[in-house]
């Protein structure tokens, strides 16, 4: 003979996979803000007119030119040249001039190639920028469907407590109606 | 007491479980540190640039060498004497050409190499945007999940409860019967005007059941 309240199941649900596929969510997402997004950073901060590139460029073209001055005197050194007053007044003036030259050449050019590559970097991290805001939007994309979600939830408990709860009511009016109706039954028939 | 329902783990997962543990453990102790070693790699300046700038002054000279050689033969054969103003000014200009490349060719090489660096931090930037993009659709799925697995377990909840209510019920309404039995029976007995009362109501619902299918059992 079963009993007369009925049994109840439950299911311990296992959650192992599920669990471990969010920690290793959390772990790339902590990764990426840990990791890349300093890289991102340091791409943002090159973007600039750089002057230390400039003044490097101009201190490289005037080593250079003080080196060749040196080495025009030692080659004329090595052909046994010896110059007079006027003749080495001239040459170093010449060699001055080119290596004014070429430190204006070296600083013009080297603006150029820091506008070049600031136009091609900003390209690039536009491009970036959409990605970031695409994170930030598939973030909260994926955060309204888990709200979607537990709303769905609250709106069908709700409903189930709702149901529970007027079967409830339904059974105690039920029963008292059932009560008077037999006794009333009973007693007519009787 | 609740009867526990047990699902164990088919071999499928168990299998699928055990791959993504070697290989997420293969990903941290020696993919990682590659990584590591990768992204501290990139960054621009430095002994990178210097050794890019020194290499190109090496090359430079090595190749101007041989031309400068052969310029001042040419002048030699074509005439020109040493201590003439051709040659001086032919060894200024050497010079300054010389200098003038040379420079020219560290500048590119260090340029190189800051494009090199930018080009390596882009990469980086977008391999680690596609694992911030895999991390927020896995969050994204794992919170849908969680709240999915909430209602699972609050629907059963809801469910045992309600069918414990359905079977209480009926134990009701069947302990309610015999009680309605017995206090139509009592009334019969002792009831007075109580049971006046009822037995008109009873009749009532009598003659509304014959009159509906003639007898009561068809009520």
């Amino acid at each position: 003979m079963g009993s007369g309240k009925g049994k109840t199941y439950t299911y311990n649900p296992d959650y192992t996979a599920q669990n471990a596929y969010a920690e290793q969510m959390r772990k790339a997402w902590a990764r990426y803000t840990d990791k890349y997004l300093p890289v991102v950073s340091k791409l943002v901060e090159e973007v600039g007119p750089h002057p230390e590139e400039l003044d490097a460029a101009v201190r490289t073209s005037d080593l250079k030119f003080d080196q060749a001055a040196k080495d025009t005197m030692n080659t004329l050194g090595m052909y046994g040249v010896q110059l007079s007053p006027i003749q080495r007044e001239a040459l170093l003036t010449k060699l001055n001039a080119d290596k004014t030259l070429g430190a204006v050449r070296s600083r013009t050019l080297q603006r150029r190639i820091i506008g070049d590559r600031n136009t091609e970097l900003r390209r690039a991290l536009v491009g970036e920028g959409a990605g970031v805001r695409d994170l930030s939007t598939q973030a909260l994309m994926e955060a309204a469907r888990a709200e979607q979600e537990r709303n769905a939830t609250g709106y069908s408990i709700a409903a189930a407590k709702t149901a529970r709860s007027q079967a409830k009511a339904q059974g105690r009016m039920q029963l008292i109606g059932q009560g008077i109706g037999t006794a009333a039954t009973v007693a007519a028939l009787a | 007491m609740a009867r526990v329902i047990e699902l164990p783990r088919t071999e499928y997962e168990k299998t699928l479980l055990g791959i993504s543990g070697d290989q997420w453990g293969i990903y941290e102790d020696t993919f990682i540190p590659i990584e590591d070693a990768w992204l501290s790699s990139i960054g621009k300046g430095g002994a990178s640039e210097q050794e890019a700038a020194d290499i190109a002054a090496a090359e430079s000279a090595h190749t101007i060498a041989p031309l400068e050689q052969a310029k001042y033969q040419e002048a030699f054969a074509g005439g020109v004497a040493p201590d003439s103003g051709a040659f001086i000014a032919l060894a200024s200009d050497i010079a300054s050409r010389k200098a003038g490349a040379t420079s020219d060719a560290m500048l590119s090489a260090v340029n190189r190499d800051r494009l090199d660096y930018l080009d390596e931090a882009l990469t980086a930037s977008q391999y680690g945007r596609g694992m911030g993009s895999e991390a927020v659709t896995g969050l994204g799925t794992s919170a849908v999940r969680s709240i999915l697995a909430d209602r699972e377990s609050r629907q059963l909840d809801e469910f045992n409860r309600a069918a414990s209510d359905a079977t209480r019920r009926s134990v009701y309404g069947a302990a309610g019967t015999v009680a309605g039995v017995g206090l139509g029976y009592g009334l019969s007995e002792h009831g007075g005007g109580a049971w006046d009362t009822m037995k008109d109501v009873g009749e009532v619902v009598v003659q509304h059941a014959r009159g509906r299918g003639g007898t009561i059992t068809s009520w």
